[in-house]
């Protein structure tokens, strides 16, 4: 019966760091109602890139079967131990989107797709690597994309992008104090050269922090610029990301730090047995509030807190405290782990 | 790798290898589909559909394509090209001639012509 508790992580046939990822995922696309044959994805199927897509039922019937499997995928993946079918029929949902509708291709729900068919065909051998291999792949062949297309290394792409169609005024600005085009060339370029190092740093598991640093050197002046998540896609990079850190299995309370009434909290939530509590009762402040949340942030509890309120933040357009927060995020969790990155994810029993 | 741990590995590894045979691939084509080219390149187009001569309203063009009449597409502009072809394959009532309209990246305007087989 524990295994319908959304916050029990283990005891699966993946390990927590992959389960709390998809279960973080799955909840905010929910959230956001970005699945597929939903908001940008358009409305169902329109003239299939596999002939055999146009044939199965009444484009209605078929439209359904795809919005089904993705819940129903989310649902088993959340409420019971079966993670990796739940992935894989989330998963086939996304892919469904960009093979039935022509008018739908899109990388971000191409790559949310991904995220859930990795962790499908996870388990207790291969950990996180699969998501780290895809990390990779994805760099790699965007990297390709642009290393193979001149407009990349003449600046005409970036130009193009930010100039033309999304007319960034702090960009054409910052544009005007150099000669017509070099900032965009620079850019480019810029671009295929982190790209290229992401692709590489990833695939050494000890350098797995710095490569998630150049990740945000790479994406998020593109959220500020550009005032947008490109859908799932930033969400689904940052649970990807995420989930080649190392979850802690226990999380011991040191009451010299640490507040002993959020402890409390947390421990009442506590349903995979992590938390020890606090031995003394000393006075709270708001700084012990912030260890407590930063130290206990891989508690299923605070990482759906965070999830709502990413969602909150995305819908109501709040990009640049997000930003700010992912940041802060890095720099105060994730940066001081470069030293133990390089330990592998186990199951946990 | 003891066997046990290479067929635990196989299907993973499938998957990727898959997804970056696909990537090569689709580069050597002038679409991309399933191909991690996130914003890569922005074609500006116009779709105009001709019959007996007459172009067709903003309204038909798009309820028939699915898609805005002028827009940025955000992949490739074979993808326009294939859409085209793929919905005047199959939806009958279509026009004589389509002209797509196109510029990538901001180079100078190309055109796309699909006739009706007469």
């Amino acid at each position: 019966m524990r295994h319908l508790n959304p916050f029990y992580v283990r005891e699966k046939a993946v390990v927590p760091e992959l389960v709390l990822a998809v279960r973080a995922l799955a909840v905010y696309l929910l959230l956001t109602q970005e699945f597929p044959f939903n908001g940008n994805q358009g409305g169902g199927r329109f003239y299939p890139v596999i002939g055999l897509l146009a044939r199965i039922g009444t484009d209605e019937q078929f439209n359904m079967a795809v919005r089904l499997l993705f819940l129903a995928g989310t649902g088993m993946l959340l409420f019971s131990r079966f993670v990796r079918l739940g992935a894989l029929g989330a998963g086939l949902a996304f892919v469904m989107g960009p093979l039935s509708c022509q008018t739908c291709i899109s990388v971000a729900h191409l790559f949310t797709g991904c995220v859930f068919l990795c962790t499908a065909l996870s388990n207790d051998v291969t950990g996180t690597n699969l998501i780290r291999f895809q990390l990779a792949v994805l760099y790699l062949g965007a990297d390709l994309n642009k290393i193979s297309d001149t407009d990349w290394w003449t600046g005409a792409s970036i130009e193009t992008l930010l100039v033309t169609k999304h007319q960034i005024a702090s960009y054409m600005n910052a544009a005007s104090i150099f000669p017509p085009g070099f900032l965009s060339q620079i850019t480019g370029i810029g671009v295929i050269v982190l790209q290229m190092s992401i692709a590489i740093l990833l695939f050494f598991r000890k350098t797995v922090v710095y490569a998630t640093l150049l990740a945000l050197v790479l994406h998020l002046p593109m959220v500020l610029l550009m005032h947008m998540t490109f859908g799932p896609f930033l969400f689904a990079l940052v649970v990807a990301y995420g989930s080649l850190l190392s979850w802690p299995p226990s999380l011991a309370c040191d009451s010299r730090l640490h507040s002993n009434v959020l402890v409390k909290w947390l421990g009442i939530l506590d349903f995979n047995d992590q938390i020890s509590r606090c031995a003394g009762h000393e006075r709270d402040s708001p700084m012990r509030w912030l260890r407590t949340a930063l130290y206990f942030l891989p508690h299923p509890v605070i990482l759906l807190a965070l999830t709502v309120l990413t969602a909150a933040m995305v819908r109501y357009g709040k990009l640049l405290p997000l930003t700010i927060l992912t940041i802060a995020a890095f720099w105060m969790y994730v940066w001081p782990q470069r030293k133990s990155a390089a330990i592998e994810p186990r199951p946990v029993s | 790798m003891t066997s046990s741990t290479l067929k635990k590995w196989l299907p993973g590894l499938l998957f990727l290898s898959t997804q970056l045979v696909n990537t090569l691939y689709e580069l050597t084509q002038d679409t991309r589909t399933l191909s991690w080219a996130p914003h890569t390149t922005q074609v500006f187009y116009r779709i105009e559909a001709f019959q007996n001569g007459a172009a067709l309203g903003k309204q038909a063009v798009e309820a028939r394509y699915g898609i805005a009449q002028t827009q940025w597409e955000a992949h490739a502009p074979g993808n326009l090209r294939r859409l085209i072809a793929s919905v005047e394959a199959q939806l009958p009532g279509g026009p004589d001639s389509v002209r797509i309209a196109y510029r990538r990246n901001g180079a100078p305007e190309r055109t796309y012509l699909w006739k009706a087989r007469l």
